[in-house]
């Protein structure tokens, strides 16, 4: 499994260093709505789990992303 | 994923009024019929799926509508879908969601065409298309009175275009109607007139072309509540060679004809006529100005209109072509698509009934 950092980093095409706790959903230009999509697919693929359209307006930070894949 | 996005047909009606209405501009501005005409008219939904929708905690917030449409090439014919209304409540607070119903549209296994967007859409919209065409759909505009020119000018004297609903605006532009053919009849009715079925028929583009039949028209236009609209057409031995249907809206105080002309090969005479007898109706009709959306690719259509006097105006229209995945892609039109799409005019989606000022 990949660390939620580089998934991040991967669907964003942001470099890792670039992806920290209070990065979020339009504060730069990368994390726009295709993008925000596709890292939600990213996320059910590689940790198992699935996001539905609640969580998916909710995971807007990275932070949140964090809290919710250690949920589960 | 896309639980709670759920088909139209499945969501209360009621619930896609308040939506509807709070969140679409054409439609604050109306009463329940138009989005009863819109998206409620058997008629014209034939059973066909007509939208889908976002719904959360009993409220729909997110929405996109389909105008079931078709393309036809020689003697086939497909079906693909055009969107419309396609919008979210709070689109800051629900990144993703708008993504999430295109795509449920794409899922239903036709093709998908959008056209125009505002720039939000124009960013994003691309990335998902199998097919982008930016500039597909030119504003051909011609004014017929003074209060069309009074509005062009507005943009750098306002104070012109509050005379444009004034008795100054209503002074009628010097129009030379050109040669009339003796063995040409244009044919003028009310509404759309039901030969025009047969030019549709006849017409056997070569490239995939947008194809529209009467009881589109009839739903578009005719039965679109506020609009009036009316058919010319040149019949030929065979049927029409030439058609056009034009409308505009009963409300604004400066009237804006809109149309869209059909030919058939070497029907350029025909065309012309055709043209030049809608010009003669949108005038008496107290029109101020006329215009229509024709396709880049529709060479004959912008011939015949060029030399009728139109040009072009406000930007032109990108077309974007979203395939469908997985086993059931039409491989004829998802190939030949790729050279563009005919046939385009202001009835592709639903950009017919949205009259915006003068801006065409």
């Amino acid at each position: 499994m990949k660390p939620i950092v580089q998934v991040i980093a991967e669907q964003l095409r942001v470099p890792e260093a670039r992806v920290h706790d209070e990065l979020a959903f339009g504060a730069i230009p990368e994390w726009d709505s295709l993008n925000h999509v596709n890292l939600m697919v990213a996320l059910e693929t590689e940790y198992g789990v699935t996001v539905d359209e609640d969580h998916m307006v909710e995971l807007t930070t990275v932070r949140a992303i964090r809290t919710f894949i250690a949920a589960r | 994923m896309q639980r709670s996005i759920v088909p139209l047909s499945e969501v209360p009606r009621a619930r896609v009024e308040d939506y509807l209405r709070a969140s679409t501009g054409y439609f604050r501005a109306r009463d329940s019929a138009a989005i009863g005409w819109k998206y409620y008219d058997a008629a014209f939904n034939r059973g066909r799926e007509r939208g889908f929708a976002w719904v959360k905690d009993g409220r729909v917030r997110g929405f996109i509508g389909i105008v079931p449409g078709l393309v036809a090439r020689g003697s086939e014919v497909a079906a693909l879908h055009w969107t419309c209304d396609w919008g979210l409540e709070d689109p800051k607070a629900t990144p993703g969601i708008g993504i999430l119903l295109l795509r449920r549209v794409i899922a239903t296994g036709e093709h998908t065409v959008t056209m125009g967007g505002n720039a939000n859409t124009r960013a994003l919209v691309p990335r998902l298309a199998a097919r982008s065409f930016e500039g597909a759909g030119l504003h051909l505009w011609r004014p017929l009175r003074t209060a069309a020119l009074l509005h062009l000018a507005a943009s750098r004297a306002p104070v012109l275009g509050r005379l444009a609903p004034t008795l100054l605006g209503k002074l009628p532009l010097p129009w030379f109607a050109g040669r009339a053919s003796r063995h040409v009849r244009v044919r003028v009715t009310g509404g759309v007139a039901a030969s025009l079925d047969a030019l549709f028929e006849a017409q056997r583009p070569a490239a995939w072309t947008a194809r529209y039949d009467v009881p589109h028209l009839q739903w578009a236009l005719e039965r679109c509540p506020g609009i009036v609209s009316g058919s010319c057409y040149v019949a030929g031995d065979r049927g029409p060679a030439a058609g056009a249907v034009l409308w505009y809206s009963e409300a604004p105080a400066v009237r804006h004809v809109r149309f869209a002309l059909w030919t058939t090969p070497g029907a350029d005479d025909a065309a012309e006529q055709v043209v030049g007898e809608v010009i003669r109706c949108a005038r008496s009709r107290g029109g101020a100005l006329i215009s229509a959306l024709v396709g880049r690719w529709d060479t004959a259509e912008l011939g015949v209109l060029r030399r009728a006097g139109f040009f072009p105006r406000a930007g032109p229209l990108p077309l974007y072509v979203f395939a469908p995945a997985g086993a059931d892609v039409d491989g004829r039109l998802d190939a030949g698509l790729g050279a563009g799409l005919g046939g385009i005019n202001y009835l592709a989606t639903d950009l017919a009934q949205r009259f915006r000022g003068t801006s065409g």
